[in-house]
């Protein structure tokens, strides 16, 4: 569609987001921009677990950053620690988002696409 | 001066107990008086006077402090200054500087000046004080045709009456009255000048009110005929003016009835003839009259008098004294050129003893002295602040006392008796009274000066004209001194002038004083008449033979005169008479003849008449007994009648000589008790002298007392208003929330406010400690630096700070607390509680974040139905359609109190939506309430099965029924949940739906992903069937909190 359909070409990218609706849009948006979309996942604690578990190969990961009313911190700090790059989406301001966490990318919601694959595509690349 | 010059200004003279006159003044005061009212008071000129701030609180009009060259403006109110003495020239207010010391008479100097400067608009207000001051005030208004009004007692009266009284005795108020009733007056006195000034105007245009001047030519009539004065030649202006101030004092409305008043009551016709001359009592006012009587009276009456002599001159009626003084000045005059000086004695007397007092303090305003020339100025006044001081060698001159010239005994013995302006007052009989006893007073030779309006042409058998035209008169003698007993007789017996003899029955008395006279000239014995001394009075013819002049000083004393053979027989008779007050007589006594031979007489001592009072008088008789003899001849007489007691005789000559010393040595003890007598009047004189000093000091000590009075008055005014606010900023403190400390620059508490105590453990004990001792519950680190700042750099700081456990948050104020000079003296911290709008302030910013959150999801929500939707080939009016399902549930949302939407409203909503008809639906269930997170997608899936119903299935026209029940349940881990089961029935070709349509894919993925509900959906012959099983948040309703904090 827009942007650079390359960009995300191969790559495989969890999506952690609780509302399925917009989950399918991010389905959608990143399959289009040629990733390999893994999840999505919509619980703290299962996204948790799934990071944990080694064996699941992923290069970076869109977290929303509220999860059934659980900020989604702990997967980020997970995801970290594996040094899996990743973006939140979320619907608040940059306000919302606590300080230690200011440094990582942000995609507010409703997701432009291009802004989005653009955003994972320097992140991964 | 233009009209709007043409206002009245008012003088009022307040002093002890003025505040509260006033304030009754003004009470009575119309709102626009057309006035201008100026207030002198007695103030010290130490400190700063409040009177205009007490008298602002009277009254709505503009109150000004006087200034210099200050304009007087109509409904304005001017009050004096502490400092200085308050003066008027051209409607402009003066300040003089009060250089020497305290001004004792500011009323009088002020109300003075406003008489000369503003003449009959002017007006003089007396009201409570304990002086005389503003007596010669209101006399100098008075007599420029003003307004005058004193104080009376209504009730609750002037606290101190002595000086309105002083001003109400001189005669001289139109309007005694109380307080609130002279608003009124002066209203009438402003409505009545503005009247005037239009009659005189009418006249001047030639267009005379035909009415008035009938009136006036009627009043000029009346006078003329009653008194004998002509005032037709008198300014208009002036007479209306006079003519209307009485028929206010009347109470007459109209010219017309005053005229008509005037004709009946002649007691109104001398109080209008009296007003119109009230101007003559000024220093040497009518100077000519005064020159003449410098020319040719004053020189008269010191002619001829040595060292020893006394000049004396009588005053009666002198009022305040202004006439004394100016005969004292003339009579200091003459004297200076003199070389041998006689005593001069200047009585002055009134029956007023408050005028008196006036007088005797010899102290006036220089607007009466106007007609006093400069020398005599300079030469005779002392200036003190606004006033002049008769100077001590004129004062000395007058003795003040209190006297009535018609009920008191007279002076006698007078040199010149100046009554000027007093027989006005006075009716025709009491005038025939008074006019006899200045004859009587004056010596032969004296003189009698009166005032231009008055006359003695009834009397002049009594005295004769010397200057007609100032009515200088000297006393006649041609006339009998007969009439005085008489005249005395009468009037002691206070029967008036029935008694005062008349000319035509004197002709009989005359005769039969002729007849008396010529028996007792030719048949009757020698005789005298002695009074009670001894000293001889009167002599008839032919007494030298018992009398004869002594050697040594003149004498009149019988005793001394009468010759020596007699004077035994004469003493012994005279004490017996004097003492019995019986006749006594003595009969042969033998007196040696100067021919040498013995006359033998008879001797008589008898009380004189029939004086039942006065001087009692003795009259002695000389009569011979046959011719005189021989000395042998009356030897031989003698030895024959007395042969016997010739021996006895010789005993007697010894012991009469005896006595004769005896008698010697009394009389020089008579003398020398004579001379200490005299020592001991000039003694009391010296005391009168030092007592009327007294007195004067005594006025003194009252003005500075009245100025302690008013000061008193001023301070407690202002202590009530200090009361006031002291009690309002208590009350303040008590009632204000806002904590708030007063700290001096060492830190220290001064005061604080109760709210304080919430925030420091303070006790209204700890004022006076420093406020670094108390321990606070806020965390105020920062604190002594601030206020060192605030110190510093005299700006207020502001910061926010908070309790230690953030459970209060207050806004804290540090500000310069400054003096009176603006210096910083220390800090005012106000401690304002803001936990609730802090509280309030975060509360908002969650709002704001989550309803920010919640659009973007919400329109990430519409995005993903607009992939789905039409992304996929969908028609746009299934994507409406949802839209439109999306935006119920969101109203629903938007509609209800909390987050939490009741389960059955999101049902019926969406069914009455898609149309489905009551009829075919049933929904039953118990309350369920569902929050934001879950009603989104659960509406959407609703909304897929009603209008899956509706376009296939039980909704369709035809048969068909649905059926929606929930209920909430708990499985075993004790989570509730929602189960809801959507049942169609009997609906008719039901075809198999698009398994894979949008609709399929939100009830079955993603209320499993988003809401982890168990759904089980079944497309039945004759309609869907749908379970759903719902696990609810523990939480299901109430904590609105939550719906920030999750989501």
């Amino acid at each position: 569609m827009t942007g650079r359909p390359e960009a995300l070409r191969g790559r495989r990218v969890l999506v952690i987001e609780d509302e399925y609706l917009i989950a399918q849009v991010l389905v959608d948006l990143l399959e289009e921009a040629g990733a390999q979309v893994i999840g999505p996942i919509g619980g703290v604690d299962e996204a948790l677990t799934f990071v944990a578990d080694t064996s699941h190969h992923f290069d970076g990961a869109v977290i929303d950053l509220n999860l059934h009313g659980r900020k989604s911190y702990p997967v980020a700090d997970a995801l970290a620690a594996r040094s899996i790059k990743f973006v939140f989406a979320t619907g608040y301001g940059a306000d919302a988002v606590d300080g230690p966490y200011r440094c990582y990318p942000r995609c507010e919601k409703p997701f432009n696409q291009t802004t989005l694959v653009g955003l994972l595509g320097e992140l991964l690349s | 001066m233009n009209d709007s010059e043409h206002f009245p200004i008012i003088g009022i003279g307040a002093s002890a107990g003025g505040i509260e006159a006033l304030e009754g003044f003004f009470r009575g005061l119309p709102r626009e008086p057309r006035l201008a009212l100026v207030i002198v008071t007695h103030l010290s000129p130490d400190r700063e006077s409040l009177l205009h701030e007490i008298v602002a609180r009277f009254t709505d009009l503009p109150v000004h402090v006087a200034a210099d060259g200050m304009e007087v403006e109509n409904n304005r109110v001017y009050v004096m200054p502490s400092h200085a003495i308050l003066g008027i020239h051209n409607r402009r207010l003066e300040l003089r500087k009060n250089s020497s010391r305290r001004e004792r008479k500011p009323i009088d100097i002020f109300l003075s000046e406003l008489a000369v400067d503003t003449g009959e608009l002017s007006g003089g207000v007396i009201l409570s004080g304990g002086d005389a001051d503003g007596t010669l005030g209101v006399k100098a208004i008075k007599e420029r045709g003003g307004i005058t009004l004193a104080q009376v007692g209504d009730g609750f009266g002037p606290q101190h009456p002595d000086m309105p009284d002083a001003a109400i005795s001189s005669g001289l108020i139109d309007f005694a009255v109380p307080v609130e009733e002279m608003g009124a007056r002066l209203a009438e006195f402003v409505r009545s000048g503005e009247m005037v000034d239009r009659i005189v105007a009418a006249s001047h245009d030639g267009a005379e009110d035909q009415a008035t001047g009938r009136a006036l030519s009627e009043i000029y009539g009346i006078l003329r005929n009653q008194i004998g004065h002509d005032f037709s030649g008198y300014k208009t202006k002036t007479f209306m003016r006079r003519v209307h101030r009485r028929m206010q004092v009347t109470q007459l409305n109209t010219i017309e009835a005053y005229v008509e008043r005037l004709r009946q009551e002649p007691s109104e016709v001398g109080a209008l003839f009296r007003d119109l001359l009230i101007n003559v009592t000024n220093f040497f006012r009518d100077e000519e009259a005064f020159e003449t009587l410098a020319t040719a009276v004053i020189p008269k009456i010191f002619e001829g008098r040595g060292v020893d002599d006394t000049v004396r001159i009588w005053v009666p009626g002198c009022a305040t004294g202004e006439e004394v003084f100016s005969i004292a000045i003339l009579a200091r005059e003459h004297v200076e050129r003199l070389t041998a000086v006689p005593r001069v004695q200047i009585f002055a007397t009134d029956i007023d003893e408050r005028a008196l007092a006036v007088a005797r303090a010899a102290r006036y305003p220089e607007a009466l002295l106007d007609s006093v020339s400069r020398e005599r100025r300079k030469r005779f006044f002392i200036s003190d602040g606004g006033s002049f001081v008769v100077s001590k060698d004129v004062r000395e001159l007058c003795i003040f006392s209190a006297h009535s010239v018609i009920r008191d005994p007279p002076f006698s013995r007078i040199d010149l008796v100046s009554c000027r302006n007093l027989l006005i007052y006075f009716d025709a009989d009491v005038q025939n009274q008074v006019i006899p006893i200045f004859h009587y007073a004056l010596r032969p030779d004296g003189y009698l000066f009166l005032g231009s309006a008055e006359n003695v042409s009834q009397f002049d058998d009594l005295f004769a004209p010397i200057e007609k035209r100032h009515r200088i008169f000297r006393r006649s003698d041609s006339a009998s001194s007969l009439r005085l007993p008489i005249l005395f007789h009468g009037l002691r017996l206070g029967q008036g002038s029935e008694l005062v003899p008349r000319r035509s029955p004197l002709a009989g008395l005359a005769l039969r004083q002729a007849v008396d006279e010529q028996i007792v000239e030719h048949f009757a014995p020698a005789h005298v008449v002695v009074n009670h001394d001894g000293d001889v009075v009167y002599y008839s013819a032919r007494t030298g033979k018992y009398l004869e002049a002594p050697a040594g000083a003149p004498t009149r004393h019988l005793l001394t005169m009468a010759r020596k053979d007699l004077r035994l027989d004469l003493r012994t008779l005279f004490r017996e008479a004097v003492e019995s007050g019986r006749t006594a007589t003595r009969n042969g006594v033998s007196l040696d003849s100067e021919e040498g031979g013995v006359q033998i007489v008879d001797l008589t001592i008898e009380p004189l008449g029939d004086r039942a009072a006065g001087e009692r008088l003795f009259l002695v008789l000389f009569a011979d007994r046959g011719p005189a003899h021989g000395r042998e001849e009356a030897l031989n007489r003698a030895q024959t009648s007395h042969d016997a007691a010739a021996h006895t005789e010789r005993e007697l000559r010894e012991t009469r000589d005896r006595l004769q010393s005896m008698i010697e040595e009394y009389e020089t003890a008579l003398q020398e008790l004579k001379s200490s007598n005299e020592e001991l009047v000039s003694v009391n004189e010296e005391m009168q002298s030092t007592n009327e000093e007294i007195e004067a000091s005594k006025e003194e000590l009252q003005s500075v007392n009245e100025e302690l009075h008013t000061v008193n008055a001023e301070l407690s005014g202002k202590i009530d208003a200090l009361d006031r606010a002291s009690s309002d900023l208590q009350n303040l403190f008590e009632s204000t929330d806002v904590a708030t400390i007063f700290l001096d620059r060492n830190l220290v508490i001064r005061s604080f406010t109760p709210a304080v105590t919430r925030i420091f453990n303070v006790l209204p004990t700890d004022k006076g400690r420093p406020i670094t001792d108390l321990s606070s519950r806020l965390n105020l680190s920062d604190f002594p630096d601030d206020i060192r700042k605030v110190f510093a750099g005299a700006k207020p700081i502001e910061r926010q700070v908070e309790s230690d456990e953030h459970a209060t948050h207050y806004f804290v104020r540090l500000a310069p607390y400054r003096n009176g000079g603006q210096k910083t003296e220390g800090v005012v911290v106000t401690f304002v509680d803001v936990t609730s709008l802090t509280r309030s302030e975060a509360r908002q910013r969650l709002l704001i974040a989550e309803l920010q959150h919640r659009t973007r999801n919400l329109l990430a929500v519409v995005q993903s139905l607009a992939q789905q939707t039409l992304g996929k080939g969908g028609s746009l009016e299934g994507f409406s359609t949802r839209l439109a399902a999306l935006s119920r549930v969101q109203s629903l949302v938007g509609g209800a109190m909390d987050d939490h939407i009741d389960l059955g409203d999101i049902i019926r909503l969406e069914l009455q939506a898609v149309g489905a008809s009551d009829a075919k639906t049933s929904v039953s269930g118990p309350p369920v309430a569902l929050g934001f997170e879950l009603v989104q997608t659960f509406g959407l899936a609703l909304h897929e099965l009603a209008t899956n119903a509706v376009k296939h299935g039980a909704l369709r026209d035809g048969p068909g029924n649905l059926s929606v029940s929930w209920d909430v349940r708990h499985n075993g881990q004790g989570i509730p949940a929602l189960v809801l089961d959507w049942q169609e029935t009997g609906a008719a070709r039901f075809p198999k739906p698009d398994r894979r349509g949008f609709g399929t894919e939100l009830i079955e993925k993603a209320l499993a992903f988003t809401l982890r509900a168990k759904t089980e959906l079944v497309f039945g012959d004759d309609g869907v069937a749908c379970r759903i099983e719902l696990p609810l948040p523990l939480q299901t309703a109430g904590d609105t909190a939550s719906a920030g904090e999750t989501g």
